[in-house]
């Protein structure tokens, strides 16, 4: 009867979800307090009550998470600033401007870039705002410009230290175990990426128009201004003034990952450096402080949104690891959680589409509460639930239309999301499938 | 769906139309090049120098043209629909697939383009088939720059991105294939007035009715990560 409640509270969430009639981080937290209750929690008390156990323990419980977020945000924003990201785009089509597959192909590598330093719609920025009308300006249709840039930002994910601090603390186990599948995932998003990009530049064909288009640029031509805020137009007038970046600038994004796999320096110490590096390399001794500082403070801006969702998920996850919910849940998930290797590969690629629309399996929605019910459960090691969300958040980072950085991109093309998400699905499916073979054969065999 | 403009009307940003018909095509072409985000950071002079490399570029190609290349090349396909969506006007486009070259002309977009022009002043220089005809050759010159004269295009405006004694690494200047197909156009059909000065008048129309910007819209959900 409890798991009875308990699901059809999930199935509640993700209505509100989905219809939009809740913001995700408001439903989880609805969400979160709702299957304390019916799991039994007192809503006072020390020990695993609703008000101590889920809401003051579980808000901090992804702090770690949020600090990374919020530094990753601090270098993104001083890469846009410094002009690092654009200057990087420029030179890619000043190479290879009459191949508009070569074009794509290295913007497509600034996006992993850009991924791994930081995620969401501001990766997208950083990659898009001048990558997304370069790749148009040259001949790439907008669907493909659109999904290059996502495809590059969802191969950068298994390199992004903040990624790899979040699945450690959304599922307990230590960020070596995740890197460990991540690092072997990365190939797979990269062969697959680069897939899309080729099959698709043949199947689409070039494409030059002859179009005004406010704002973005994009098209033939591009009319300036447009709806460009203040904020925008002052920090335009900077890069003006500095220029391009100087090439050493440009191997900004490789500091932190470097120094997190190279020599093993923690998340927080390494994404620090990225952001000294950027400022040492890209920004005169004069402006130093000031621009460090109007970057942080911009940088609580992009963090806010994915901080408050953390928030949520720390109280979700904290309600699911209650001994009255894993009790309730376990037998329940043991019974329709395939045993037999094959089966779990069969059966979680036949559930994919069940991470798009902030569906059960999204690991930054409901999918956390799951994840958190397959290892408290004890259905499945840890480190194959971790490859198991990280296959599925390949899909949700490139093809769900609700994602940010999906509706983000595809806009700036002048696409809608859902084509975007027609375009990428196919090949996305595909990686997250061979994830789920990559898990398998890691962790259950 | 775009309001289109009418004369006197509110539609009409007439003090802007009366800039662009005064402003010479090295100057339209060169603010058409500073729209694009790629070129934010460039020197202005330098804009202008490329500016007009790619207009004598797109003449010439207009004159060495021969007789019978326009209209005789890939199929072209009329939409009556298409053309306009918010903030954007799609007058033509080209596509180049391995299944073969079309061109597409969205005659909704071409008669608010003609529209644009009556509004300001400029009707008889841009009549419904003269715009037609341009967005025609246009794209005709857009696939011309396929292959060997991109290069040469690449090559004329000189902007040298590696160099090591004679040897030079030639860089692509994106947009200047545009205002070379422009050049082609204005050429080839023997306009009164460049095809440059209606894409400025269509811009400052959409930017004069307040057209939104091609950014997320409302719908974007805030709070949700990825």
């Amino acid at each position: 009867m409890t798991a009875l409640g308990i699901l059809l509270a999930m199935a509640v969430g993700v209505g509100l979800m989905l219809t939009r009639r809740l913001p995700t981080a408001f439903a989880l937290v609805l969400l979160a307090v709702a299957i304390a209750l019916i799991a039994g929690a007192p809503l006072t008390g020390e020990e695993e009550s609703v008000v101590g156990t889920v809401v003051q323990e579980g808000a901090p419980r992804l702090a770690a998470t949020m600090v990374a977020i919020l530094l990753g945000s601090w270098l993104g924003t001083l890469l846009s600033e410094t002009g690092i990201a654009s200057t990087l785009v420029r030179k890619i089509v000043e190479f290879g401007g009459e191949r508009p597959s070569l074009v794509a192909v290295g913007i497509f590598l600034v996006a992993i870039l850009c991924g791994s330093i930081t995620g969401s719609a501001p990766a997208a920025m950083l990659a898009g705002v001048v990558g997304i009308p370069a790749m148009i300006a040259v001949g790439v249709t907008p669907t493909v410009a659109a999904g290059t840039v996502l495809v590059g930002i969802a191969a950068g994910l298994p390199l992004e230290l903040i990624n790899w601090q979040f699945l450690s603390d959304a599922i307990g186990v230590p960020v070596s175990t995740v890197q460990h599948f991540q690092l072997r995932m990365f190939p797979i998003a990269l062969l697959g990426g680069l897939a899309y990009i080729l099959v698709e530049m043949r199947r689409k064909g070039v494409r030059h128009t002859w179009a005004v288009r406010v704002g973005a640029g994009a098209g033939g031509s591009g009319a300036s201004g447009g709806g460009s805020g203040t904020r925008r137009e002052r920090a335009a007038r900077r890069r003006q003034r500095r220029g391009d970046a100087p090439w050493y600038a440009l191997l900004t994004p490789l500091v932190p990952i470097v120094l997190a796999l190279g020599l093993e320096i923690p998340i927080v110490p390494s994404l620090l450096a990225g952001v000294v590096f950027a400022l040492v390399t890209a920004v005169s001794w004069r402006e130093m402080t000031t621009t460090a500082l109007r970057t942080l403070y911009r940088a609580f801006d992009v963090a806010a949104p994915p901080i408050v969702l953390f928030i949520a998920i720390g109280m979700l996850l904290a309600a699911v690891n209650l001994p009255g919910a894993v009790q309730a849940l376990s037998p329940i998930v043991v019974a329709i959680s395939p045993g037999h290797v094959a089966l779990f590969v069969l059966v979680f690629a036949l559930m994919v589409p069940l991470a798009l629309y902030r569906g059960p399996m999204n690991i930054f929605g409901l999918g956390a509460g799951v994840a958190g019910v397959l290892v408290a459960g004890g259905i499945y090691p840890a480190p194959a639930v971790v490859g198991l969300m990280a296959s599925y958040g390949q899909v949700l980072g490139v093809s769900d239309p609700t994602s940010t950085q999906t509706v983000w991109s595809s806009q700036y093309a002048g696409v809608r999301p859902e084509r975007s998400m027609l375009s990428t699905l196919p090949y996305t499916w595909v990686i997250a499938v061979a994830g789920l073979c990559l898990t398998a054969y890691l962790y259950l065999l | 769906m775009n309001r289109p403009p009418t004369p006197g009307g509110d539609g009409a940003p007439h003090g802007e139309y009366a800039r662009i018909g005064a402003a010479d095509d090295v100057d339209l072409a060169a603010g058409l090049l500073s729209g694009l985000a790629l070129h934010e950071t460039r020197d202005p002079e330098r804009l202008r120098a490329w500016a007009a490399r790619a207009l004598e570029f797109g003449r010439e190609m207009a004159r060495r043209a021969p007789d019978g290349e326009a209209g005789s090349g890939p199929e072209v396909v009329e939409e009556a629909t298409g053309g306009l969506a918010p903030g954007e006007v799609l007058l033509a486009e080209y596509l180049h697939r391995s299944s073969g070259d079309r061109i597409v002309v969205h005659t909704d977009a071409l008669d608010y383009a003609h529209r644009v022009a009556r509004a300001a002043g400029w009707e008889r220089d841009f009549p419904v088939r003269a715009v037609r005809r341009a967005a025609l050759a246009h794209e005709e010159a857009h696939r011309m720059l396929h292959g060997r004269r991109g290069r040469a295009l690449r090559d004329r405006l000189g902007h040298d991105l590696l160099r090591l004694g004679r040897l030079r690494l030639r860089g692509h200047v994106a947009g200047a294939d545009e205002i070379a197909a422009h050049a082609y156009a204005h050429a080839r059909c023997g306009l009164r007035r460049s095809p440059l000065a209606l894409t400025a008048a269509i811009a400052a129309t959409l930017e004069h009715q307040g057209t939104g910007p091609g950014g997320p819209g409302p719908g974007t959900p805030l709070g949700d990560r990825p």
